[in-house]
């Protein structure tokens, strides 16, 4: 039976275990490369320090993309939804997405597999976007009901 | 902008906020929102409620100010 209380106990406990592979995956991205990209495919030098900025800025991308999700998750708790806050995270969610996503674009001229993870992250953002531009939009209904007499 | 005078009638018949806010069943809170000008809407039977209870036309209450800071010419 669908629970709105439970759900917003999984959602946070989702974004807590998100943001701690996160910074699992800070820790130990040099075994992660080594593992799945290989000694012989990074010896150009440029290709490697491209790559650890370019994951490390992710990295920090997406913690503060868990942290705005957490002070989501955390009004809507509080029964504070339709708030221009909300919409202010949601704005700031999207342009975490995009930043990700100029990351990983900048990335593709080393590494032309990122033009993907790119375009995902593009996507993602826009998505964000669209519905920061609803809760927006249904921000100002609210209050022009509450403003109704 | 529209300029709500409830105020001023209130003090020609001489009653409180707290009397006509519970005489037209409205909360005091909604009643300062509409003294203050801070309303964006008025439903019908609020001002049909005010003017009953004020003994008063509607053009009492509200009445029209050009001014280019409303909100409604901003956008």
């Amino acid at each position: 039976m669908y629970d709105k209380y439970k759900s917003s106990i999984v959602s946070i406990i989702a974004t807590f275990i998100f943001a701690a592979l996160v910074i699992a995956g800070c820790v130990l991205l040099p075994f992660l490369i080594k593992i799945y990209m290989g000694d012989a495919y990074l010896t150009d030098i440029g290709r490697k320090i491209a790559l650890y900025i370019c994951l490390y800025i992710c990295g920090a991308f997406s913690l503060l993309i868990s942290y705005l999700l957490l002070r989501l998750l955390f009004n809507i708790r509080k029964n504070v939804v339709f708030d221009r806050a909300n919409v202010k995270y949601a704005r700031y969610i999207s342009w975490c997405c995009f930043a990700v996503c100029a990351a990983f674009f900048a990335l593709g001229f080393f590494v032309t597999f990122s033009f993907v993870i790119s375009f995902a992250a593009a996507f993602i953002g826009l998505i964000v976007r669209v519905s920061k531009n609803l809760l927006n939009e249904a921000v100002d209904i609210k209050e022009e009901n509450d403003l109704t007499v | 902008m529209i300029v709500v005078n409830v105020d001023v009638m209130l003090a020609k018949r001489k009653m409180s906020s707290g009397e006509l806010a519970q005489r037209i069943g409205i909360t005091q809170a909604n009643l300062s929102i509409l003294k203050t000008n801070k309303a964006k809407a008025i439903r019908f039977s609020t001002l049909e409620a005010i003017c009953r209870e004020l003994k008063c036309q509607p053009g009492d209450i509200l009445e029209f100010c050009e001014d280019e800071d409303s909100p409604f010419n901003r956008d």
